[in-house]
This record gives C-alpha cells, sequence and structure tokens, in this order.
C-alpha cells in the first residue's frame, strides 16, 4: 500500500475540534423553513447575507462588469489570458480605494503593495510563510479565530502561543498579557516572529482602542517582532466608536513600518466568500516581493479581478453599500441582543463583526470546560442551533459563545429566538425556586444556586419574569 | 528585519532568463502595426490561436450564462460559502470535459475530482500531500521550469533531475528513472513519486502506452506515486495517440492508489485568467486530504458558473477542440518548417504549445554559458524572447523552447528574418 504525507494523514485540518462538530450537525439536518422547519439553524458561519440584493441589483445594472455580457465581452481576450500574479492594475487601485474608504478615507493604500491571495485563509498562510520558518511562532490573543490554529500552522509547521485575555476587563490586549506570552514563548525556546491581532475581533465583535493599538505596535517595535493586522471585518463597524486601523496608528507612532503587514478580504465586508478574494498588503518591500510570487497558488479568477475592480470604482455606489451595509448590521445586532436580553441572556457589548459574543456562564452546571460542552451539545440537539463554545476559540473560562447573526433572513432569525426563548423559559422554570414555582412537584437539585435567586440586584431590568439569574444584561 | 528563510530562495529565481525575458517582452512588445521593431514573444505558454471562439460562444450566450435560470443573476446562491474543492455542477462539467478530451471511453467521476484555482496549486496540493519536507519526486527533463516553485518551494520537497537525452529524443528511459532512484537511496534521499508531463513539456512528446506501463511496472516494485501532469492533453496536434494515465489504471486496479493526474483550463481552453486546475484520483485519503487543501486555492464562484455552463455545451466543446487542434497543428507546422530554413532542428512534437530545438551547433562553447550567450543575442539583438534549455533543467546545452501558440501566420516570416540576423555558425 503506498503511503502518503504526514500532512496528508494528520490533524492539522482541525476539522477534529468541536468548532467543527456542530458544523457537521447542520451539515446532516440544516434548517429549511418549508423543507426541514425543525433542521439546525446555522449560527456558527460568519457569513454577511443583508446586503447581497444590493449587489445583485449592480450587477444587473453593470452588464459590462461581467464578461459574459455583449457590453463586457470585448475584454474577454485580455482578460481569459491574464494570469500575471501583480493581478490587473485596476483591480489593485479599486481594492486599495476601497479599503482606504472603509477607513474613512484617513489613510491611503499604495496599489503596488496589494497582492492577491486565496481568500483571508490564503493571506493568512502566505504571511506565515513569509514571516517564520517551521518552529518558530507568533503570539494571538485569545479568544481567536479557530481557523488560525489550521491557516497558520498546518502546512507552514509555525507554532501559535496565546496571549490571554480576560473577561473582567472585557478581554482588553494588555501590555501584561503580551510580555507574558513572549516570556512563556521564549521560556519553550520558541522564537517569536510576530504578533497576530484581528480587528474588529472574531469571535468579539469589538474593535482594538487607540490606547490598545498604540501600545501594541510599540510592543512589536520593541521587539522587532511582525504585527499582522487582520481586518477582514474593518467594513463591519455598524456603531461608535469608529474603526482604527493600524494603518492609521503607524502615522502616529514612531516604529518600523516594515514590521507591519495586513490581511484582508472582501469575504466578510462585501459578503461574497464565494468570490475569493484574499489581499496581503504589507509595507516591507521584500515581504511585498516574495507574496507576490507566491501568490501564484491563490490567484484571484480575473473574471473576478475584472468585475471587482468596475465595482469597487464606482463611488456612488460604495458610499451606498458600506452606509446600507452598517445600517442593516446595527438593526439586526439590535434586534437579536434585544430579545436575548429580554430572557436574560447577555453578552459582549460590541459594535462589530457578524457576531456576537454570548455569555452563558451562568448556565453552565459548572465552572469548566466540560460543562461549557455539555451546554453546547444540549444547544445543537434540543434547541437545534449551531452555536461555537468558547473553547474553540481558546478562550481561558467557560461559558461564552459566539453566534452569528447575519447570515440569515429575518424568518429564520425569527425561529432561531423563538428556539432560544423557548429554552430559556423552560430552564428559567427549571430554576425557579419552590415558594414562586407552581408546580409543586418540582424538584430542586442546585441549592449553590439559592442564593443568587434570592438576590434582588441580578434580576434582568426588561424582564417581566422575576427570575433565576441569568447574567447581567450586558448590552 | 528577519523573515523567513523559505523567501530568500524564493527571491533568488528572479533573475533568471525565464523572468528577464518576459520583462523585456512586457517592456517593448511586438506589434505588426504598432511596434514593428518590438520583441517577439516565444517563451509564454498561452494559446491565443483559439480565444476567439471562446470569446464567441460568451458573446453569444451571455445573457443564459449571467441569468442563470432566466430571472435570477447565476451569481446568486453562489456568492456565499461554497464547498472549498468545487461546486459539483463544475465537476460535473470538468470530469464530462476530460472524458471528451482524453477520448477511447476513459469516463471520468466528478467525485474523484479536486478543483484548484489553477494548476499550480494542483502541483502543490499533491506533493504536499504525497511526501514529507526532505522527501523527494524524480523528475525527467528536460522539464516545465515552473516544478521548482510548485513542488519546492513551500513543502520543502527535493527534485531529482532524470535526463533524457536526444539520441531518444527525450523520451523517458526507465533505466534512467531506476539509476536515480537508486542513487536518491544511497544518498539517504526516500523518493515518494514520479512527476511526469504527457504530453511532455517542452519537448511535447506523446508517452506512448507501453512506456506507460512500464512505469506503472516501475512505480508498484518501488512503490511510489505517479503524478501525471495532463493539461496539454487537448493541445495534440499531428497524428499520435494520446494516452492518459486514466486509461492505464484499471477501477479495481490496486495500482489505482499510486496514479494521480493533474489537468487544468489554462491551456486546454486557454483560460489562464481563470484559475482552473483539477486533481484526479482514485486515493480516496489523497482526494480527502486534498479536499482539505483546497481552502487556500479555491476556485472563484462566478467563474466556475460561467465555465459550467460553457462547458455543459458539448457540441460547442467539440468544435472547440478539433478546430483548436487544427489551428495548432498549422501554426507548429510552419514554425517547424521555417526553422528548417535556417537549418535548425528540432524533435518532433505530439502536442503542446512548444517547439524544442537544436541550436547547439549554433552557440560558441558548448555548454550552459554558450547557450545562454545565444539566448542574450537573440533577445538583444533578434529581439525574440525564446526560453534557454537550461531554464528546463536540460542536461544538454543548445536546445531552445520556442513557443509558437501567441503567434499569428504573418509573425513566422518575421521571427525567422530576426533569427537569421543573429545566427552565426561558429563550430
Amino acid at each position: 500500500m503506498v503511503a502518503i504525507s504526514k500532512i496528508a494523514t494528520g490533524n492539522g485540518h482541525g476539522e477534529n475540534s468541536p468548532y467543527f462538530d456542530g458544523w457537521k450537525a447542520y451539515e446532516a439536518n440544516p434548517f429549511h423553513p418549508t423543507d426541514r422547519p425543525d433542521g439546525v439553524i446555522q449560527m456558527g458561519l460568519a457569513e454577511n447575507q443583508l446586503c447581497f440584493n444590493f449587489i445583485e441589483k449592480w450587477v444587473m445594472q453593470h452588464p459590462e462588469a461581467s464578461l459574459c455580457s455583449a457590453e463586457g465581452v470585448d475584454r474577454f481576450k485580455e482578460t481569459a489570458l491574464f494570469q500575471d500574479y501583480h493581478g490587473m492594475p485596476e483591480f489593485r487601485q479599486a481594492v486599495a480605494k476601497f479599503m482606504g474608504k472603509v477607513r474613512g478615507d484617513r489613510v491611503k493604500f499604495d496599489p503596488d503593495r496589494i497582492v492577491m491571495s486565496g481568500g483571508a485563509t490564503g493571506a493568512h498562510e502566505m504571511v506565515a510563510f513569509c514571516l517564520a520558518d517551521p518552529g518558530e511562532a507568533f503570539l494571538v490573543p485569545t479568544p481567536y479565530y479557530p481557523g488560525f490554529d489550521r491557516d497558520l500552522r498546518w502546512r507552514t509547521g509555525v507554532e501559535l502561543v496565546p496571549v490571554v485575555c480576560e473577561s473582567w476587563n472585557n478581554f482588553k490586549i494588555t501590555r501584561h498579557a503580551l510580555e507574558t506570552a513572549y516570556e512563556k514563548a521564549t521560556e519553550a525556546n520558541l522564537r517569536v516572529k510576530g504578533l497576530l491581532i484581528t480587528n474588529p475581533s472574531n469571535p468579539l465583535g469589538t474593535i482594538l482602542d487607540r490606547e490598545t493599538l498604540r501600545s501594541v505596535v510599540k510592543f512589536i517595535d520593541e521587539k522587532n517582532i511582525h504585527l499582522i493586522g487582520d481586518e477582514i471585518y474593518a467594513a463591519t463597524v455598524f456603531m461608535e466608536p469608529e474603526f482604527v486601523s493600524i494603518s492609521e496608528i503607524i502615522e502616529e507612532v514612531e516604529c518600523n513600518r516594515d514590521l507591519i503587514h495586513i490581511v484582508y478580504s472582501l469575504s466578510k465586508d462585501m459578503g461574497f466568500p464565494g468570490f475569493r478574494v484574499g489581499i496581503v498588503y504589507s509595507y516591507n518591500d521584500a515581504v511585498v516581493s516574495c507574496a507576490r510570487k507566491m501568490s501564484s497558488f491563490g490567484l484571484v479568477s480575473s473574471q473576478t479581478q475584472h468585475l471587482i475592480a468596475s465595482m469597487l470604482s464606482d463611488d456612488e455606489f460604495v458610499d451606498s453599500f458600506i452606509a446600507e451595509s452598517k445600517e442593516q448590521l446595527f438593526k439586526r445586532h439590535k434586534y437579536f441582543t434585544w430579545n436575548l436580553s429580554q430572557v436574560g441572556i447577555g453578552s459582549l457589548k460590541s459594535n462589530a463583526g457578524l457576531f456576537i459574543w454570548m455569555d452563558l456562564r451562568k448556565l453552565l452546571k459548572e465552572k469548566t470546560f466540560e460543562a461549557e460542552m455539555d451546554l453546547w451539545r444540549v444547544i445543537i440537539n434540543e434547541v437545534k442551533l449551531n452555536v461555537s463554545p468558547g473553547s474553540s476559540f481558546h478562550c481561558n473560562e467557560p461559558g461564552w459563545f459566539r453566534v452569528c447573526f447575519a447570515n440569515m433572513d429575518d424568518h429564520t432569525m425569527e425561529v432561531a429566538l423563538l428556539r432560544i426563548r423557548t429554552f430559556m423559559l423552560k430552564h428559567n422554570e427549571a430554576m425557579v425556586p419552590r415558594k414562586l414555582c407552581r408546580r409543586s412537584s418540582l424538584k430542586l437539585s442546585f441549592s449553590r444556586r439559592r442564593d443568587d435567586l434570592m438576590s434582588p440586584s441580578i434580576m434582568s431590568p426588561h424582564s417581566p419574569i422575576p427570575q433565576s439569574p441569568l447574567v447581567r444584561a450586558r448590552t | 528585519v528577519p523573515i523567513s528563510t523559505r523567501v530568500s530562495g524564493i527571491v533568488k529565481g528572479a533573475d533568471s532568463p525565464y523572468y528577464v525575458g518576459l520583462r523585456r517582452v512586457e517592456e517593448d512588445p511586438y506589434d505588426e502595426l504598432d511596434n514593428p521593431n518590438g520583441v517577439i514573444q516565444l517563451g509564454l505558454e498561452e494559446n491565443k490561436l483559439s480565444l476567439d471562439l471562446v470569446k464567441d460562444w460568451l458573446a453569444e450566450h451571455a445573457s443564459e450564462a449571467m441569468l442563470g435560470n432566466g430571472k435570477e443573476l447565476s451569481i446568486c446562491g453562489i456568492a456565499t460559502y461554497q464547498p472549498f474543492d468545487g461546486l459539483m455542477e463544475f465537476k460535473v462539467a470538468v470530469a464530462r470535459l476530460m472524458s471528451q478530451v482524453m477520448e477511447k471511453g476513459v469516463i471520468f467521476n466528478p467525485s474523484q475530482i479536486v478543483l484548484t484555482a489553477g494548476a499550480t496549486p494542483a502541483i502543490e496540493i499533491l506533493s504536499f500531500c504525497l511526501a514529507d519536507t526532505g522527501n523527494a519526486f524524480l523528475v525527467p527533463t528536460p522539464c516545465y521550469p515552473g516544478f521548482e516553485r510548485d513542488v519546492k518551494w513551500r513543502t520543502g520537497v527535493e527534485i531529482i533531475h532524470v535526463p533524457c537525452r536526444s539520441a531518444d529524443n527525450f523520451n523517458l528511459n526507465i533505466a534512467a528513472l531506476d539509476t536515480s532512484f537508486n542513487q536518491a537511496k544511497k544518498r539517504g534521499l526516500k523518493v515518494r513519486g514520479i512527476i511526469i508531463s504527457n504530453p511532455s513539456n517542452p519537448v511535447g512528446n506523446l508517452l506512448s502506452r507501453e512506456t506507460l506501463y512500464s512505469l506503472l511496472d516501475f512505480a508498484r516494485e518501488k512503490n511510489i506515486h505517479i503524478v501525471s501532469n495532463e493539461i496539454f492533453a487537448c493541445s495534440t496536434h499531428g497524428n499520435e495517440e494520446f494516452v492518459s494515465m486514466a486509461e492505464i489504471i484499471e477501477p479495481e486496479d490496486i495500482d489505482r492508489k499510486r496514479v494521480h493526474i493533474v489537468y487544468g483550463l489554462s491551456e486546454d481552453l486557454s483560460l489562464p485568467g481563470f484559475r482552473v486546475g483539477v486533481i484526479y484520483s482514485l486515493n480516496e485519503d489523497v482526494l480527502a486530504a486534498a479536499k482539505k487543501l483546497t481552502r487556500f486555492s479555491s476556485i472563484s464562484a462566478p467563474t466556475q458558473r460561467l465555465l459550467t455552463s460553457m462547458l455543459s455545451d458539448t457540441r460547442f466543446v467539440q468544435t472547440f477542440i478539433a478546430t483548436n487542434r487544427e489551428r495548432l497543428q498549422r501554426m507548429y507546422v510552419q514554425l517547424v518548417a521555417g526553422l528548417e530554413k535556417m537549418g535548425i532542428k528540432s524533435i518532433k512534437s505530439g502536442g503542446g504549445f512548444n517547439c524544442w530545438a537544436d541550436m547547439s551547433g549554433l552557440i560558441s562553447s558548448y555548454s550552459e554559458k554558450g547557450e545562454v550567450e545565444l539566448w542574450e543575442r537573440l533577445l538583444n539583438v533578434g529581439k525574440v524572447n525564446v526560453t534557454p534549455g537550461s531554464c528546463c533543467h536540460c542536461i544538454e546545452p543548445g536546445w531552445f523552447r520556442i513557443c509558437f501558440a501567441t503567434l499569428t501566420e504573418k509573425d513566422i516570416p518575421v521571427l525567422v528574418e530576426r533569427i537569421q540576423k543573429v545566427l552565426k555558425p561558429v563550430n
């Protein structure tokens, strides 16, 4: 029997983690409003589907942007043959302009520093290949996107060292946490080559404030390590405070620009992950040059480059798309979080992203990750929602779950909320002490909770039910 | 500032004649009317001969292709995350195309297909799946220059070149493979497979059925893989029979697990910009791993949708295949005739876009240096960009790769004149 490689047979793909178990449950029984109304609702996929009709309308109104139209077919020949890894100039210019707009035109991006990749997934891997050798490490603040374990490590052989952030200060990235992680890596004989931050954060949905960003830049400059800023959710900031990009901070803080790299993509901000548009933007010439050659492994289809160049050059469209997208995200976020708070579920206060970081700590039987997994299994199997458990994001504290809200229509959202409400009401009933409970047969088995139950200060301000304390609503 | 050591190896190659030549053409491209003294491109493996056929199809079927079922935009429903290894509808269309192209009743099964953003990542993914860092593949030379990048750059896998000889018309020699395998073993280098191109690149040989069977025997004996790069399968010209590895492997054959075919639309359909590559394998473990790796190199969904429409028009595909072969044949014959007039012989090619020409009698010294000198003269004085055989790792100096599929018939006399200007028999 002819053998294959370790990479092929190993677990580097990470698909055995619980993050993907929920997906498997969803794939086995996906919700459909008419065909499968009892199926699992996918709330584990960070996809932005709220504004697709906007894009659709634009494509229909601009047939010349699609090669497959009488107006567009003249560009066909050059486009079909175009495989230059520099990418079409008009594509790079349009993307650079878009990136600037998303940052309020407070910074300008140089089209010549834009390098294509196979989605943000490909971009991250490419950056890792360029910056680190096998066995070297990147620091990554927790909680972080589970895909990093695969994208940054699988084929590259690079290690990830967590920078532990904690709920007591809303998971802020502190200088102390950075130093601790760096020391830990050094003790483990790992050479740290860089720090990867995701801003806006996945899974938190928050943005880094100016002070933190400055502190991060100072840190990497001092240690002479790279800073990779994953800013793929930049245009999903739907509320104050305003997004601040690394590209802005380096104008304010002295640092070695050869250390600064941004990973971008159109998958989240524009909602078309199927187009596979990933971007590496580096301030380091050698990295741009190398990444560009490596981009041969993940070039963006020229047909897609052509379409995007047209679309993103349409200033009017871009401006109204960005505004509309923020509006839709804001509305959906508000509606979703308000409804959750109605049943006593809180979440981390957030103003960006396609998800919320839901706080179910008080629902845990005990403060352990096993209990988190138990709860998660209940949510998947009984409530029939695929949400993502915090442990898969390497959160140091059990009880947090990432819930995506932008990948479904209003009807599906209502179904999801109804299921949550039903579950919580059942749960609340079960938690109500004998005194308040009308059903005398109810047995209580959670004596620890009694004190909590009786404390008036924990009642949710919005809930009409005098009930057991789920978490103080934080929104 | 410290970056990875991988980077230095990659940046090094930028000054090879291959890239220098490409840059020169970019700066000063020949155009019959606008720039008649520009550099004629003979160094890029592209096929412009039949693009008009594809363009006409698009012009005619434009709105159908854009509006999937008449009302809904065809990009609807596919802008979201799709399976990274390709839409099933596109796999079905590609499998059908491969069956049409490779003929002989071989049916390609869409479930054995993994789609990638071009043949470049297809080869890299197979390298990652079949070999560990430090292992090696045997690659008969002269070979496609891009293998250095695709097989080695990021994988840490080695390539062992197995030279083929002009005396054999640069055909694959199993005895040479055996020797290289044993030498590698002695050096402690573990060989995991052989990578062949059929039709071969740059020479254009079609591997005979016999050779393929012998190759399979060899692979079985050494218990290694075969990667058959068949991206020029549709670009055959002349009368020879093309035999795909798929014909050699029976579905129940135990050896099916060691054979993997690479295909793509860049060469055969002249669509390199669209980035469509294929891994075809009957080894479930390899497919499973490759599938997961396609997340780094997926094909853009709207492109898949557009091409599904096009490939589903089997009559168009049939016509394209036939017409394209005719045009390649015509251009090839004219180029060879032009070269012969100057006393330059070439290996008879059965497929691909190249003419593998013997200019060893025209180089100042029988060495790579002499070869590169001639290449420079051809580029700077003759203003034609050809590829010196050393870029293809040819062991015999003086051979040059001349790509003819970007030419028009009018260009041939011009380029003959230009080459004549340069040639001075030195021996």
